[in-house]
């Protein structure tokens, strides 16, 4: 009696094998292809996020800023890319210059008639000077124009088939000086 | 007949097929499936990767934009007190602070310089930063609407330095080109990457009006 080749007995086995594992390897293939499409689109919304702070760092004029603490779309909607979604808000917070302090140097008189000739100092400048704080409105005489603004971006993604999740968002803080 | 016949054709030799192929199927089934789970390492590992990249992208441009911060606030103090940004740097060029260098065609008739002081600079770069402690800190209502820790968000300006000083004299302007040097560090829990740091620098005028 011949007993080449394969018997069914070993085939069975081999084929509920090969299922078990293929499988979960299915299911790997279809989450890494979604994930890969998140990856995508969040280098997607890093770009488009770095380019609208730009925007409002240096562009956009500051009256032109939403209320303070209001949010706001960048876009006034999500930016749709491939069927993707990204949503870019922001809000804006004034410092008021009636409250904001900033502090400066201011020299002690001293006699630069014999100490400091052709204006080279003769003296050690450390213990003559002092700090002074004031408010934005009194060195300014401004009270209205606020000079620092703090910008934050919320920035997130989200594909088709996804939903809006923390974890696919970041944001961008930073703050402009309104010169 | 047709033993005849058989018998007088030439045999071929071949090899004769002694081994068992039992269980061949199981082993070629194995082989397969550990050459697939291989493929698939190497896929997630490639996508952690670029997971990896992503965040660390993400990182540079929020520790950028603290760093930009930075610059902007020592900006709008050169604007707002031009005079003290001034003479900070004349008393760290150990120029007296009180009085105004006379404009000179030529450089090398600048007066010499004295001694040099640094500490009206720390005081005016001094405030130029997020640290609630010593300068002007993020907005309270920031944390309260998006959660965000402040202390995970920080910039200053390192220092601001005198790198050239010299005298329009058409214009009877003494000049003072400064270097500043602002830094960013944002702690983004996302990606678990611990602190990111980014400098910057950026260049100014500082002019003065002279007699």
């Amino acid at each position: 009696m011949k007993k080449n080749g394969t018997t069914l007995l070993e085939v069975l086995p081999a084929v509920a094998m090969l299922a078990l594992a293929m499988i979960p390897m299915f299911g790997l293939m279809s989450s890494s292809n979604t994930a890969s499409r998140i990856q995508k689109i969040e280098g997607v919304a890093a770009n488009l996020a770095k380019e609208e702070m730009n925007k409002w760092m240096y562009v956009i004029d500051p009256t032109s800023f939403p209320d303070d603490g209001v949010e706001e779309y960048v876009n006034g909607a999500p930016f749709i890319v491939e069927g993707n979604e990204v949503e870019i808000k922001v809000r804006v917070y004034r410092h008021q210059n009636t409250s904001t302090n900033v502090k400066y140097p201011d020299f002690v008189w001293h006699d630069f008639r014999t100490t400091c000739p052709d204006s080279t100092e003769g003296n050690n400048l450390d213990s003559k000077t002092n700090q002074v704080t004031r408010t934005i409105e009194e060195v300014t005489r401004d009270a209205t124009r606020p000079r620092l603004i703090d910008i934050v971006m919320q920035v997130r993604w989200k594909t088709p088939t996804t939903s809006w999740s923390d974890v696919n968002k970041f944001f961008l803080v930073s703050r402009r000086g309104w010169m | 007949m047709d033993v005849k016949q058989n018998a007088a054709r030439p045999r071929i030799p071949c090899r004769k097929r002694t081994e068992s192929r039992k269980g061949v199927a199981i082993i070629i089934v194995l082989t397969f499936i550990i050459g697939t789970l291989a493929f698939a390492m190497a896929m997630f590992y490639f996508r952690k990767e670029v997971k990896q990249q992503n965040v660390l992208n993400v990182n540079f441009l929020q520790a950028n934009f603290l760093t930009q911060a930075a610059v902007q606030h020592a900006l709008v103090k050169c604007r707002i007190l031009p005079q003290e940004a001034y003479d900070a740097g004349m008393a760290l060029q150990g120029y007296c602070p009180l009085q105004a260098v006379i404009a000179v065609d030529d450089p090398d008739d600048l007066p010499d310089r004295g001694t040099s002081s640094s500490k009206a600079m720390q005081i005016f770069i001094g405030d130029c930063t997020s640290d609630p402690t010593k300068g002007i800190p993020w907005d309270s209502r920031i944390q309260n609407d998006f959660g965000i820790d402040p202390n995970d968000w920080k910039y200053e300006v390192a220092s601001m330095s005198v790198i050239a000083a010299f005298t329009k004299p058409d214009e009877k302007l003494f000049v003072l080109t400064s270097q500043i040097i602002a830094s960013g560090t944002v702690i983004e829990h996302r990606g678990g990457r611990g602190a990111r740091s980014e400098l910057m620098t950026k260049t100014i005028e500082v002019t003065r009006k002279i007699n």
